[in-house]
């Protein structure tokens, strides 16, 4: 025997859970709610909350010590002395019957006009004076409490000043309510007074009655009782007799602030310590601890959907969405946050197994953990489950543990397992324990024997099980990622997959509902099994999201799912067959809950749901437990109040107003809207339509709607939401705006067209002009290069015709003749290619121009032995000339060369041509007889030489000494 | 007439028809010459070359339709070196002349010249010289002169003898092929036998870019 003696063991035991009771043991008072606070960091204009309301357009208005903020759940607006506030200090706030929205202030009480503050008429008298408390009574009649000066009541043109000069308990006023009788209360440092008929009836303080004379709070009750908050608890005047509550009732503190009620027949209370909800006698108190940011609550208020809202001094504003959602989290002591199972002992202990965090167990505001310190097999736990003998059997990736008297025990049922990882536990009625495992498919004992293991050879269709039922005709449904698998009682096995109609066949999570129908939950969607009939549900037809992780119920039939993006509420139940399409359109069968509905967030965990004996849901997420009292939600059936914030154009923000006008090119316009939603904001869907563009309704989830190139005329855009319940805005926002027609509609516009047309007709003819005169120029050279090309080709086979001819006969004068017709057409030839080059673009380089000047010297002076020589320099032979220059010297040059070979009678010819600074010289100078007088007077060719030395801007001078010599200087190249 | 001369084949490429016939039916009046194909493009004369039928002499039109004739002489130039050919041109060009010349080939006519002028050209071409004009000679100078000449092997253009310098200047001059002889004391044909060397060196130069090219796959 290894074992220890078993005295010993039990001893041991004992000392270690000892330990543990001292050592895992939390408070579970500071269980987790899901407050949402909106301070500094989220916009807001101070952190110390003096006063706040909702209006009753929606939105969430919030006094501070520094400015007044207007709050839409996404932004916030600011209000500061700018906008017309008497004082920054901003202490109360009041909306009257009939929509006026008042602002005491540190110095004075103004009046909201829509656009800015002004001073409230009539009550100049309050100017320098803080104003601390405002309220209006039956008759319209408006109390105004200040902080030193008593209260004033104002009532059509005039007002009655209280003080304690007539009577009042104090000059320092707190808070104000009306009886039911007409007759008003008065909260004041020093007690509280009652006031009627123009007089102060009574006062109450510590000598009286009250529990405090400091009353910083009143509440008038439904049967005629009120409520008073003071330093040292709540008083309670009822039937002519005070009664108290304290802290030794339940009230977190006695220091009390301010009350609001509930509208079930409770009231919300603020303290110096935290926040209290006193409801059906009993208190429920909630601190930093569970979530509010800061625990000096200065005022605490309501919203239409029964949001709780609490100003503090220090930590802004905290919002709770209600009640029904609990957080316990790894801040409430649990190990893990990644939940993926619960059960519940007879004790009424919750347990809830952890993924690397073992088992904790919730009893009584305590939390103790049990991990493998305290012999737990392995700490990643799949699932937990309370057998019919009062064991908890804890399924790791490791194997069984058995919680059994107060010890964890290894489960021997461990060894016999065909794969250790545990997804489920199943007692069937036969009593015989299912273990469903994740790859080695589903082992079935009897005791401690294990009788049968189903796998993929016994029949089912796949090993990896996540979870089963066992239905009311004994057979077990296993949810397996191969399908769902049926043992029947027989031994048989069938299954349901996709060929059967399933949606998927990697089921997650399988249940049965109270009316006898299989649901399975796959990564593609949820199918219900009824009878042979299987009806899908996939976010085509209005799941939010196909991943379902969990499947349950509530006790009305409400079938709850756990996806990878929140928690769904499915009404499958609702007809299809409504009669009102209209009606049938607006009724969501699926609701979602996510982190702003107040879950610890978004993605649940697989299978981890469980219903205890309260009714009450365990949701299992990633992030923690949801304690989800289901009861206590409740459908908003205010549609969310709607309306348009700003216009927003191309190049920027333009303030809404009555009367928009736009120019023609202001037509790119955005409509910014909000429909007032505080508990669940990203549910809120908005129809919008644009009165002659959008034919009908269109939906959207965005606050912003952009139309872009609108045409001129006049339009209406409107705009209406529905809450996450289906319910629509009472009434669609909508505003009117105008786009004005084009400036080329007015008249000066008119005319500034036509005498521009005139002026754009006059430049079009001059153009018309020039481009014609360049068209010429083209066709010039089309037409030369063409005869070059044509006719000379021509002449050429004329050339060559008479050579051939010529080659073929003997005939003396014959050949003379042909002799002539060739050398007439290679000279016609040769002319035209020397002018088609002088005007063809196509040869304008430096280069070309050396090469045709020396070829020309060449053919024209080598005849008449004439020596040319040539001095080019300067020059880049690749440089592109302009055509004109070239054009003209090359003729010049021609001329010159020309003249010389007829007239000079020189043997040598120098041609020089040089590039100077920005420009060129060229000079033909011949050793010969210099010009004839006769030419010298003026002849044409020099005529010709002087014009096209003007055209190109060039000098020309002539030097008739020792020869000519002619020289010719221009710029521009 | 000298009866053991030999038969040359001379092949004609050119686009305008009835030049062609003309200088076709002219040159298959001479003794010495055969003129069996001439054609309207390089394209049709590479189909009978690749059956066999190799001419001495190509005049080879620059502007055709299809494949221009630079383009087709230097193909033909890289398979069959030994042909000589001789450019046609209508243009005065000197860029496409001298272009033509460093491609390889062996002189340039322009097309209005004579029918008799043509056959002193295929001559001179036969006898192993080539004509060269001042234009051309200028731009010889340039090409051997010019440093930033693209060449991957200096040895291969080193460059003009001071004889061929001065056959090039004298050119540029203007000066005739006998101006030249008689201002440098040699024959006529030695000045045309260096001229024909001048040639080869632009050649050589141009092959080495063909085959440069051909590495390069542009070719």
């Amino acid at each position: 025997m290894h074992n220890p003696p078993q005295k010993y063991l039990h001893f041991s035991q004992l000392i270690i859970f000892v330990i543990q009771l001292l050592a895992f043991q939390y408070n579970l008072s500071a269980q987790g709610m899901p407050f949402q606070n909106y301070s500094i960091q989220n916009g807001l204009s101070q952190s110390v909350v003096s006063d706040l309301m909702q209006d009753q357009d929606g939105y969430i208005w919030i006094a501070t010590e520094y400015g007044l903020n207007r709050f839409n759940r996404f932004e916030f607006e600011y209000y500061f002395e700018e906008n017309g506030l008497g004082n920054n200090g901003v202490l109360s706030l009041y909306q009257t019957r009939d929509g006026q929205i008042l602002v005491g202030t540190e110095s004075g009480l103004n009046l909201w006009n829509g656009q800015r503050f002004t001073r409230f008429p009539g009550t100049e008298i309050l100017n320098e004076i803080q104003v601390t408390s405002i309220f209006e009574d039956e008759e319209g009649g408006l109390w105004i409490g200040t902080s030193d000066a008593g209260l004033y009541n104002f009532f059509q043109d005039s007002f009655i000043s209280y003080n304690t000069n007539n009577g009042l308990a104090d000059n320092e006023i707190r808070n104000v309510d009306q009886m039911h009788d007409g007759q008003i209360l008065v909260a004041t440092r020093r007690g509280v007074s009652l006031i009627y008929g123009g007089n102060v009836r009574k006062t109450w303080n510590s000598t009286n009655g009250l529990s405090h004379e400091d009353a910083s709070d009143i509440l008038v009750r439904q049967d005629g009782s009120f409520w008073i908050a003071t330093r040292n608890g709540i008083s309670i005047f009822k039937n002519g007799v005070f009664s108290y509550l304290n802290t030794q009732n339940g009230l977190l503190h006695s220091s009390v602030t301010s009350f609001v009620k509930d509208g079930e027949g409770g009231v919300w209370i603020g303290t110096e310590a935290g926040l209290s909800h006193h409801s059906n006698g009993i208190f429920r108190n909630y601190t930093d601890m569970n979530g509010l940011s800061n625990n000096v609550v200065t005022t605490v208020n309501q919203d239409f959907e029964g949001n709780i809202w609490v100003g503090t001094y220090g930590g802004g504003v905290d919002m709770l969405p209600g009640e029904k959602f609990v957080h316990y989290t790894v801040q409430q002591g649990l190990l893990s946050n990644m939940i993926t199972s619960f059960t519940q002992s007879d004790d009424g202990s919750i347990w809830i197994g952890t993924y690397g965090g073992g088992v904790s167990r919730l009893n009584n505001g305590l939390v103790q953990n049990y991990t493998t310190i305290n012999g737990l097999i392995d700490n990643q736990v799949y699932t937990v489950y309370n057998t019919s003998e009062n064991d908890i059997l804890i399924g790791t990736r490791n194997g069984i543990s058995r919680y059994d008297n107060g010890v964890i025990n290894y489960d021997s049922r461990t060894s016999l397992l065909p794969d250790p990882k545990v997804r489920h536990f199943l007692e069937s009625q036969n009593g015989d324990l299912w273990i469903a495992t994740y790859g080695g498919g589903i082992a079935q004992f009897r005791g401690n024997q294990l009788i049968k293991v189903w796998n993929t050879e016994s029949g089912i269709i796949d090993n990896i099980v996540m979870r089963m039922i066992e239905r009311d005709d004994g057979s077990i449904w296993a949810a397996t990622y191969g399908g769902i698998s049926i043992i029947h009682l027989d031994g048989s096995v069938e299954s349901i997959t996709t060929s059967e109609g399933l949606i998927q066949n990697s089921v997650l999570s399988i249940f049965e509902d109270h009316d006898g129908h299989v649901w399975a939950g796959t990564f593609a969607g949820l199918s219900k099994i009824n009878e042979n009939r299987i009806v899908n549900y996939n976010t085509e037809n209005g799941l939010h999201s196909n991943v379902i992780y969990f499947i349950g119920q509530d006790n009305l039939g409400r079938i709850w799912l756990g996806t990878n993006d929140g928690l769904i509420r499915f009404e499958h139940e609702i007809d299809n067959d409504i009669d009102d399409p209209e009606r049938m359109r607006d009724i969501l069968k699926f609701k979602r809950y996510s982190l702003e509905s107040g879950l610890t967030t978004d993605e649940m965990n697989a299978n981890a749901i469980f219903q205890d004996s309260n009714g009450d849901l365990w949701l299992g997420s990633v992030l923690g437990v949801n304690h989800f009292r289901w009861q206590l939600d409740q459908d908003v059936s205010v549609g969310p109040p709607v309306h348009i914030e700003r216009i927003r154009l191309f190049d920027g923000y333009v303030q809404v107003d009555e009367s928009n006008v736009f120019k023609h090119d202001q037509n790119f316009i955005g409509f910014e809207f909000v429909g007032l939603s505080y508990s669940n904001p990203s549910e809120v869907v908005y129809e919008y339509r644009l009165s002659g563009i959008d034919q009908s309704w269109q939906r959207t989830k965005q606050r912003v709607v952009r139309y872009t190139t609108l045409p001129d005329g006049d339009f209406t855009f409107e705009v209406r939401a529905r809450n996450a319940d289906g319910y629509w805005s009472e009434s669609a926002a909508s505003i009117s705006f105008t786009i004005q027609p084009p400036v080329w509609k007015s008249w000066w516009f008119i005319l500034l067209l036509l005498s521009a047309v005139i002026i754009a007709g006059i430049f079009l003819y001059n153009y018309y002009k020039i481009s014609r005169l360049v068209d010429l120029e083209r066709i010039r050279i089309r037409i030369a290069s063409d005869l070059h090309d044509d006719v000379g080709a021509s002449l050429t086979e004329i050339a060559l015709q008479a050579d051939f001819i010529k080659a073929t006969q003997r005939d003396s004068a014959l050949t003379e003749s042909l002799q002539q017709i060739g050398d007439m057409s290679r000279r016609i030839v040769t002319t035209m290619d020397d002018f088609v080059w002088s005007i063809d673009a196509r040869n304008d380089t430096f280069g070309d121009l050396h090469d045709r000047m020396q070829d020309y010297a060449n053919n024209v002076l080598t005849p008449v032995d004439i020596e040319p020589i040539f001095h080019f320099s300067g020059f880049e032979s690749g440089k592109v000339m302009p055509l004109e220059i070239r054009q003209n010297l090359y003729l010049i040059y021609k001329e010159a060369v020309n003249n010389a070979a007829k007239h000079s009678k020189a043997t040598r010819i120098e041609i020089i041509f040089i590039r100077l600074d920005q420009g060129f010289e060229l000079i033909i100078a011949d050793n010969g007889v210099g010009m004839p007088e006769h030419i010298r007077s003026g002849g044409h060719g020099m005529k010709n030489m002087k014009l096209r030395a003007a055209r190109i801007h060039a000098q020309i001078e002539i030097e008739n000494k020792n020869g000519l010599k002619i020289s010719i200087t221009g710029k521009g190249i | 007439m000298i009866m053991d001369k030999k038969i040359h084949h001379i092949a004609i490429v050119e686009d305008n028809e009835k030049i062609r016939d003309l200088i076709q039916k002219y040159l298959l009046l001479q003794n010495d010459i055969r003129c069996d194909h001439a054609y309207g493009s390089v394209e049709s004369l590479l189909q009978v070359m690749r059956e066999g039928d190799i001419p001495e002499i190509i005049l080879m039109d620059i502007d055709l339709e299809g494949m221009s004739g630079i383009d087709g002489m230097k193909l033909i130039k890289t398979k069959y070196p030994d042909i000589e050919i001789i450019m046609l041109t209508v243009y005065h060009d000197s860029h496409k002349i001298f272009n033509s010349l460093r491609a390889g080939a062996s002189g340039y006519l322009l097309k209005h010249t004579s029918l008799p002028e043509i056959r002193e050209a295929i001559d001179v071409v036969i006898n192993g010289g080539s004509p060269m004009s001042p234009q051309i000679a200028r731009k010889v100078i340039t090409h051997f002169n010019a440093p930033e000449t693209p060449t991957n092997d200096p040895k291969v253009d080193s460059g003009l003898t001071m004889r061929e310098q001065e056959i090039v200047v004298g050119l540029v001059d203007g000066l005739s092929y006998k101006m030249i002889a008689d201002r440098m004391d040699i024959s006529i044909d030695t000045v045309r036998a260096h001229i024909r060397n001048i040639y080869k060196k632009l050649h050589v130069n141009s092959k080495a870019e063909v085959i440069a090219k051909s590495l390069r796959g542009e070719i």
